[in-house]
């Protein structure tokens, strides 16, 4: 018995990918067998597009050392697959599906999800759908979703880069903002935008930047910009508030929600709080993934594996 | 009506009909029959129309481009150079001003043009006197690492800073931005990014206003424009109107004032016209109105209510934080300047007021909180401003 991850590959531009890498790497530190099935972006039809599985692993991603199979590798009784909430369906026709909604299923690709007989795990309330209901947290309880965050944290290229002198007013982050916003206004020439950057280069420019604005309202690289140094804003959603933007206040730390959100930031206190609570996130990864496991265990009747 | 452009002070009237500008030949021609099928070079003579047309509104890179497209072909190159005399003249290139009148001199033909031109801007190019002064400007426009530090505000030097609450009333200034200083560059501290986009121009940039009260907001306004290199910066309230010649004439106030030899030159203010807006009492107050006395003339604290609600100027490395109150904080700073040796002047150049002045100047609406903060910081300013004891 395996746990099959799908991913798109390792993309530091990609806080999913992020994502995906973290569960596969911490399912590997408990002792369990990961494999990773590699996804790829295929039309549905002529107006729709998805991810589903690639026909053939791709070279060129990087996988971090987790071996990738093939569909053909798959036990379908007894492997266990976890699929992004992008994945339309269950292309592998696997039993015992996880269900990662790492976004509002929807809003980036078309997508079908069987919220009756997958194990559906939300990254966060706000991607949980309209009418459906959020578990306790760590109590499996039927058909409810549970919350598990695992996060993606680079320690080392935010402190190399903190004390960078700044040489900019604004930076400014689009990258899926136009999903929120009707239009993105053509930016003055003296603001840099981020997005085609890589992601080192990224950390480098925000650290320079007195402000990093996103248009993007749940990017990781928004949290990255307090850690650097830079004062974070998100262009407000139209028609949403602070708080459903992002409904656990412990979850906007670092980051203003709108200009007058920012009048009202004390940024050093905010990146303190920011670094401690990222300092944290390994602990808290062990945890989630333990709460990931026993989860499994109940709704798959699976053995599993002992942590305790 | 006359246009008014001012330099130095002296103000010159340029003759509203385009015709004067035009070659005689053509001017004849179009005079004896307007319509344009009918004219013998009726290519040429459109482009000379479009281009005085541009010179006209102000759009003087579009005016230079028209001008170089018709250099090769023309049959009037003495007219031609007078006008490109007269953009360069427009766009404070006063080397090349002179550099244009000469070679049209030199193409002959066109004497009438030439003396109509001279006679205009002589005047003025006189007035600034010194070549090398001129030498300055021209050498700081090109070059922002060879300005010198006695240079005098231009438009290639200073930053205008506008503070807006209102989409509207910011509007209607970049209106009268681009109609009358089409050459200024804005800087607009934003309240919301709802802002942003108002205007495209590459000559408009945008920062972010968070400060919490009216103090912090223009310090966090000096410190993000610090990125620029900008000498001189002019905050603009929103709730005005340009007039065509206001910031040539705060300009060349900023240069008299400096020709003599004023030192520790602190703000220069604009004056406001309230005749198109309605205050709260219905009134305009006495110093908001024009005055006869000759300008610039010092600062008094009679005009302490202009301070933040016209337009004013000062060199960037004079300025000085203004306190972290709502109320009263550009009054506070100007009075922490003149205190530590900075002198004020109220310049001859005037903007509408097109909106009620604000309420929240009025001391009513200062908090228990700022009447402390200046009576435990500023208490011997208690009297000047007006603030209860």
């Amino acid at each position: 018995m395996r746990i099959i991850v799908c991913t798109p590959g390792f993309d530091l531009n990609s806080g999913g990918t992020l994502v995906l890498d973290v569960i596969a790497h911490k399912l590997v530190e408990a002792g369990l067998q990961v494999a990773f099935l590699m996804l790829a972006p295929i039309k549905l039809d002529s107006a729709r597009w998805t991810l589903g599985l690639a026909n053939q692993h791709i070279g060129s991603k990087v996988l971090r050392g987790i071996p990738v199979i093939n569909k053909n590798d798959l036990d379908q009784s007894s492997d266990i697959v976890i699929y992004p909430e992008v994945v339309f369906g269950n292309p592998c026709r696997a039993s015992k599906v996880v269900r990662w909604l790492l976004n509002s299923p929807g809003k980036i690709c078309a997508t079908q999800i069987d919220f009756v007989n997958e194990l559906v795990i939300a990254h966060a309330t706000h991607f949980i759908p309209e009418g459906m209901e959020c578990a306790m947290p760590g109590a499996p309880d039927g058909n409810k979703i549970n919350v598990l965050s695992l996060a993606y944290f680079d320690n080392t290229a935010v402190e190399s880069y903190f004390d960078n002198a700044k040489e900019r007013n604004v930076s400014v982050l689009v990258r899926k903002g136009l999903r929120y916003h009707a239009t993105i206004p053509k930016f003055p020439d003296d603001w840099l935008n981020l997005d085609r950057l890589p992601f080192e280069d990224q950390l480098s420019e925000m650290a320079k930047s007195r402000y990093v604005v996103s248009y993007d309202p749940y990017t990781m690289l928004s949290n990255y910009a307090c850690l650097v140094g830079s004062k974070s804003i998100v262009v407000p959603i139209p028609g949403c508030s602070e708080d459903q933007w992002l409904p656990e206040i412990g979850r906007r730390t670092g980051i203003a929600y709108g200009i007058q959100a920012c009048k009202n930031m004390c940024w050093e206190a905010q990146r303190r709080e920011l670094l401690s609570n990222y300092s944290l996130i390994e602990e808290r990864n062990t945890k989630r993934i333990a709460t990931l496991i026993e989860l499994m265990r109940t709704r798959f009747s699976w053995a599993g594996i002992n942590l305790g | 009506m006359d246009k008014l452009l001012s330099c130095g002070g002296t103000l010159i009237s340029f003759p509203e009909d385009s015709s004067n500008w035009l070659p005689e030949s053509i001017r004849s021609e179009i005079t004896a029959n307007n319509d344009p099928s009918q004219w013998r070079n009726a290519a040429e003579t459109l482009s000379f129309l479009n281009i005085i047309t541009a010179i006209k509104q102000s759009r003087l890179d579009v005016a230079l481009n028209l001008i170089e497209d018709l250099s090769e072909s023309t049959i009037y190159p003495a007219a031609l150079c007078i006008l490109r005399a007269r953009v360069h003249f427009w766009r404070c290139e006063y080397d090349e001003t002179i550099i244009c009148l000469d070679a049209a001199s030199k193409f002959g033909g066109e004497d009438t043009l030439l003396k109509d031109a001279l006679s205009e801007f002589n005047p003025l190019l006189r007035e600034l006197k010194s070549q090398d002064l001129m030498l300055d400007h021209n050498r700081s426009n090109r070059d922002p690492e060879d300005r010198e530090e006695s240079s005098w505000p231009t438009f290639a030097n200073t930053i205008f800073i506008i503070q807006p609450s209102n989409k509207l009333h910011l509007k209607r200034l970049l209106t009268s931005f681009e109609r009358y200083t089409p050459r200024a560059r804005l800087f607009i501290s934003v309240p919301d990014f709802d802002f942003i986009g108002l205007s495209e121009s590459s000559r408009f940039s945008y920062g972010i206003n968070d400060g919490k009260t009216l103090g912090s907001s223009l310090n966090s306004c000096v410190a993000q424009i610090s990125f620029k290199d900008h000498q001189y910066i002019a905050f603009i309230d929103e709730n005005i109107v340009l007039d065509p010649n206001t910031i040539e004439l705060i300009f060349a106030d900023y240069l008299r004032l400096l020709k003599e030899d004023r030192k520790n030159l602190g703000w220069l203010v604009a004056r406001k016209n309230c005749s198109t807006a309605v205050n709260s009492e219905g009134t305009t107050s006495i110093c908001d109105r024009p005055c006869n006395a000759e300008l610039p003339q010092p600062f008094s604290y009679t005009h302490l209510p202009l301070v933040s609600s016209t337009i004013r100027i000062i060199d960037h490395r004079n300025w000085i934080n203004a306190p972290p109150i709502q109320q009263l904080s550009t009054e506070i700073q100007f009075l922490d300047m003149e205190a530590i040796g900075f002198k004020h002047f109220i310049s001859q150049a005037q903007c509408r007021c097109v909106q009620p002045p604000k309420l929240d100047t009025s001391q009513n609406e200062m908090t228990e909180v700022e009447s402390k903060w200046i009576r435990d910081n500023r208490g011997h300013y208690i009297d000047i401003l007006g603030v209860n004891d």
